[in-house]
C-alpha cells in the first residue's frame, strides 16, 4: 500500500481518534532512513496538526472537544433538516410512474418510437446515451480519465525513487494472501469466463442491456482478480503503464475525433458516411458499437490502474 | 452558418484531444501542447466574438445530427464568446507565470498530467459557458472538482494532499446538491434544455403549482453552486486550498474554478428560472444577505492571518461576496456589475497569487509577513504587479475594481432605501478593511527591508504573464465602458 495514501487515511481517522506525533511516526516514518519526499511528509504532517498555530497537545484537547460536542449535533441536526426538507419535497412531486407525469413528453416519445430508425441500436439506451446525446458521455468518459490522471498525480512513484518503488513492491502483498491456492484455482477458472462475459457485453450493447461502461468495469474486475491470484510478474508481461497510457490515449482520441465529426456533419447539416446499418446485426448502428469498445477499454483500464496505483504505487 | 460558428466544438473537442495526447507525451512537449493550445482556444474566442459583434444575437449550435431537446445543443453569444476568451487567456496566464516552480514542485515526472488537468479543466470550462443544456453543465462540473483536486494535489507536499481532500469533500457535496437540483427539476418539467425548463416553468409558475418543489430545487441548485464557489458560509476549505499547491494551481483555482460554477449559477438564473421565478422565491434576499457577510467576514480573516497566500485566499472570499452581491440585485445592471468583477478578479487574483510567489522567492521562501519587508525592492516587476493587483481589489481609481464598486453602488440606489443603505454601508466597510490588509502588504513590501545581494530572474514566461494580466486590470479602468456595452449586449442575448 502506498505510504502517501496510509497518511490520507490517517487524516481520515484523525478527527474520530487524534494520532500523536508518535502516531504519525510510525506511519510516515516506518522507514529505515529518512528519504526527502517521506521526511517532508512527517514534517508537513505534524505541521497540519499545527495549522492555527496552536500546540499540538492543546488542539487535540480543544478539537477532540469541540468535535464530539458541537460539531456532532450540528451534523445530525443539519442532515435531519435536510432529509425532512427533501422528504416533504418528494411529497409534492408528480407520483411515480403516473402517465400524467411531466417526463412522460415529446423527448422520451422520440426516443422510443424512432430511436431504432435514427440510432440504429435495438438498445434504445445505447441510442441515446451514444447517439443522441454522445456529448454528454463524451464528458463521462473524460471524468473517468480525469480521475485516473488525479490518482496517478496523487499515488505514481517517480521512476529515480528507487528505494521507494521496491518497499513497495515487497510491500505490495502486505494484506494479500500470497500464492494463495484456492484464489489461484479460482481465478484460473474464473478469470478467462469473466473476461469473455465482458467483452460480450461491450461487444452487445447496441443489440441488448450492457454497453461500454458495464462490460469495461467487468473486465476490469477480471484483470484485478488475476493480478490478486498471481501477482504483478504475470500481470506485467500484458499489461504495464505503457500499455495503460497507449490504450486510453488510442480510445480516448478515437472517440473525440469520431464524435467530432459526427457534431461537425450533424451542426452543418452535410451528409455522413456513417449509417446505421440493419438493426439488430452485430455490425450496425453507425458509431455506436466502437464508441461502446472506446468507453470499454478506458473504464476497464481506469479500474485496474486505480488497483494497482493504490496496491504498489505503479502499474 | 457561418463558418465561426464551428470554433466552440473545435475549441472543446481540442481540448479533450490534446488533453489525452498530454498523457503520453513527456513533460516539455507537453508543456508546448498545452501553452498551444489554449493560446488556439484564446484566438479561437477572439474569431468568435467578431463574428458574433458583426452578425448580432446568439447562435444555436447542434452537437450531433439531432436538434434540441433530443440532443445536445450549446448556444453562444457575445457574453460567452467574451468569456471563452478570457478563461484560456488567464489559464495560460496563470501557466506561464508558475511556469518556473514546475520543475521544483511537481517534478518532470508527473508534469504532463499537470498540462493534462489542466486542459481538461479548459475544456470543461468551455462547455461550461456553451452548453445550453443543464446535464451537460453536471457532467462538465463533475470534470471541473475533480481537476480542481488534481491541480492541488499535484504539489507533492503533506499540506497539499490534506487540503485537497477537504476540498474535495466539500465540492462534492455542492455536485450532489446541484446534481438533486437538477434531477427535481427535471421531475417536475421534464425537460434537460434550459429553454424547455423554463417554458414549463413559466406554465408552473403561473398556476402555482409545485410551489414547495420549486423553491426547493432553487435552494439546492444555489447552495450546491455557492459551496463549490465559496460564498459566505460556504468558505472554510478557501484558504487551505487555495494556498498549498503550486502557484499556477493556486491562481488558475482562485481565479477560474470558482467562475465556472458562477457563470453557471448566472445562466441557470437568467436562462432556466427566469427573472419572475427567482425573485418570487425570494433567493436574492438569501444571497444577498451572504454576500454582504462575506464581504466583511472574508475582510476581517484575511486582516488576521499571518501569510501571504492565506491572506490572498481570504480576501477572495470577500471579492466572491461582491459577484454573488451584483447577482443578488438580480436586475440586468447588477448582472453586468457580476460579470464585470468576475472578469477583473480573475485577472486581479491571478496576478496576485503569481507575484506574491516571486516575492516570497527573493524572501527565502517564507510564507509569513515578515520576511517581505523590502521584496518589492528585491523584486521590482513583482513588487509593482502585486501593487497593481492589490490596488485593483481595493478600488482605487484607474483600476477595475473602481468600476465594480461604482457599479454595484449604484444599482443598490434604484433599491428601496434599507438596502440600499445597507449595501453602500456594507460596500464602504468592507473597502475600508481591504484597505487595511492589502495597503499593509504593500507599504510592508516597499519599506526599507534587507539588501539585494544577488538578483533573482524569474524568466520572459513570468514577465509576459505579469504585464498581460496587469494590463487587464488596466484596461478593465480605462476601457470600462465599451466592456460594459459587451457585456450587457452579451446579458440581451444570455437569457
Amino acid at each position: 500500500m502506498s505510504n502517501r495514501f496510509r497518511v490520507l487515511r490517517a487524516f481520515f481517522t484523525e478527527s474520530e481518534s487524534p494520532l500523536d506525533t508518535d502516531q504519525i511516526r510510525t506511519l510516515t516514518g516506518s522507514v529505515p532512513d529518512n528519504r526527502p519526499g517521506d521526511a517532508d511528509m512527517l514534517v508537513t504532517h505534524e505541521n497540519n496538526i499545527r495549522w492555527s498555530g496552536r500546540n499540538l497537545d492543546n488542539r487535540f484537547e480543544k478539537s477532540k472537544k469541540r468535535i464530539t460536542a458541537v460539531y456532532r449535533v450540528f451534523s445530525v441536526l443539519a442532515a435531519v433538516m435536510i432529509i425532512a426538507v427533501l422528504l416533504f419535497t418528494v411529497t409534492d412531486l408528480p407520483s411515480f410512474g403516473g402517465v400524467e407525469k411531466p417526463t412522460q413528453n415529446e423527448v422520451q416519445q422520440r426516443y422510443l418510437e424512432k430511436g431504432l430508425e435514427e440510432g440504429g441500436a435495438t438498445n434504445l439506451v445505447a441510442n441515446m446515451i451514444l447517439d443522441y446525446r454522445a456529448f454528454d458521455t463524451l464528458g463521462e468518459s473524460n471524468v473517468l480519465f480525469m480521475a485516473v490522471c488525479t490518482v496517478i498525480l496523487l499515488l505514481r512513484i517517480s521512476q529515480g525513487d528507487t528505494d521507494r518503488r521496491l518497499r513497495e513492491e515487497n510491500d505490495d502483498r502486505h494484506f494479500e494472501p500470497k500464492n494463495d491456492l484456492i484464489l489461484q484455482t479460482g481465478a484460473r477458472v474464473l478469470v478467462p469466463v469473466i473476461q469473455l462475459f465482458g467483452i460480450y457485453v461491450i461487444l452487445n450493447g447496441h443489440l441488448g442491456p450492457g454497453g461500454g461502461f458495464s462490460g469495461g468495469a467487468i473486465m476490469g474486475a477480471g484483470l484485478i482478480l488475476y493480478l490478486s491470484a498471481f501477482g504483478f510478474a504475470r500481470t506485467e508481461r500484458f499489461f504495464t503503464f505503457r500499455t495503460f497510457k497507449t490504450v486510453s490515449f488510442t480510445a480516448l482520441s478515437f472517440y473525440a475525433l469520431s464524435k467530432a465529426y459526427s457534431f461537425f456533419t450533424g451542426a452543418n447539416h452535410l451528409p455522413s458516411v456513417i449509417t446505421t446499418g440493419t438493426p439488430g446485426a452485430i455490425l450496425s448502428a453507425g458509431l455506436i458499437l466502437p464508441l461502446n469498445i472506446a468507453v470499454g477499454l478506458v473504464v476497464c483500464c481506469t479500474m485496474y490502474a486505480f488497483y494497482t496505483l493504490f496496491r504498489k504505487g505503479d502499474m | 452558418m457561418s463558418w465561426w460558428a464551428d470554433i466552440p466544438l473545435f475549441s472543446i473537442i481540442l481540448c479533450l484531444l490534446s488533453a489525452a495526447l498530454c498523457s503520453v507525451l513527456k513533460a516539455r512537449a507537453a508543456r508546448v501542447t498545452g501553452y498551444t493550445v489554449l493560446a488556439l482556444c484564446v484566438s479561437g474566442g477572439v474569431m468568435l466574438l467578431s463574428g458574433l459583434l458583426s452578425a448580432g444575437g446568439s447562435v444555436t449550435f447542434m452537437m450531433g445530427h439531432f436538434p434540441a431537446p433530443w440532443g445536445n445543443e450549446i448556444r453562444f453569444g457575445q457574453l460567452e464568446a467574451l468569456l471563452a476568451i478570457v478563461f484560456p487567456l488567464i489559464m495560460l496566464m496563470s501557466l506561464l507565470g508558475g511556469a518556473r516552480r514546475m520543475e521544483e514542485q511537481v517534478t518532470s515526472f508527473r508534469e504532463n498530467l499537470y498540462y493534462t488537468v489542466c486542459l481538461l479543466l479548459n475544456a470543461a470550462l468551455l462547455s461550461q459557458i456553451y452548453t445550453n443544456d443543464l446535464f451537460t453543465g453536471y457532467v462538465f462540473l463533475e470534470i471541473m472538482t475533480l481537476a480542481s483536486c488534481g491541480l492541488i494535489i499535484a504539489r507533492s507536499k503533506g499540506k497539499a494532499l490534506v487540503s485537497a481532500m477537504r476540498y474535495m469533500i466539500l465540492n462534492l457535496i455542492g455536485s450532489g446538491l446541484f446534481l438533486l437540483g437538477v434531477i427535481l427539476l427535471y421531475d417536475v418539467t421534464g425537460h434537460l434544455l434550459m429553454e424547455n425548463i423554463r417554458q414549463a416553468l413559466e406554465k408552473l409558475h403561473a398556476g402555482g403549482e409545485y410551489k414547495t418543489g420549486l423553491t426547493v430545487i432553487i435552494a439546492l441548485i444555489t447552495v450546491g453552486l455557492c459551496v463549490k464557489s465559496a460564498l459566505f458560509p460556504f468558505h472554510t476549505w478557501v484558504p487551505d486550498a487555495y494556498s498549498n499547491g503550486t502557484p499556477a494551481s493556486n491562481a488558475i483555482l482562485s481565479s477560474l474554478v470558482s467562475k465556472g460554477y458562477i457563470v453557471l449559477l448566472i445562466k441557470c438564473y437568467c436562462r432556466v428560472f427566469g427573472p419572475e421565478v427567482i425573485s418570487g422565491s425570494g433567493i436574492n434576499n438569501l444571497i444577498m444577505l451572504l454576500a454582504l457577510s462575506g464581504m466583511i467576514i472574508g475582510s476581517l480573516d484575511a486582516i488576521r492571518t499571518k501569510e501571504t497566500g492565506r491572506m490572498i485566499a481570504y480576501s477572495s472570499v470577500a471579492q466572491i461576496g461582491y459577484i454573488y452581491l451584483g447577482v443578488a440585485l438580480g436586475s440586468e445592471a447588477g448582472y453586468a456589475a457580476a460579470i464585470f468583477h468576475l472578469l477583473l478578479h480573475s485577472a486581479s487574483k491571478s496576478l496576485l497569487f503569481l507575484s506574491a510567489d516571486a516575492l516570497q522567492t527573493v524572501s527565502g521562501e517564507s510564507c509569513e509577513f515578515g520576511p517581505l519587508a523590502g521584496a518589492g525592492r528585491r523584486a521590482k516587476g513583482a513588487g509593482v504587479a502585486f501593487t497593481l493587483g492589490a490596488f485593483s481589489l481595493v478600488g482605487l481609481p484607474f483600476t477595475g475594481g473602481f468600476v465594480t464598486k461604482l457599479l454595484l453602488g449604484r444599482e443598490a440606489l434604484n433599491r428601496s432605501v434599507p438596502v440600499a443603505v445597507a449595501v453602500l454601508a456594507v460596500l464602504v466597510v468592507s473597502t475600508l478593511l481591504n484597505i487595511l490588509y492589502f495597503l499593509r502588504t504593500v507599504i510592508l513590501i516597499w519599506s526599507p527591508g534587507e539588501t539585494v545581494k544577488k538578483r533573482t530572474r524569474f524568466g520572459p514566461a513570468f514577465g509576459i504573464s505579469m504585464i498581460i494580466l496587469g494590463t487587464g486590470i488596466l484596461a478593465c479602468f480605462f476601457l470600462a465602458s465599451p466592456l460594459l456595452d459587451l457585456i450587457c449586449m452579451g446579458l440581451t442575448n444570455f437569457s
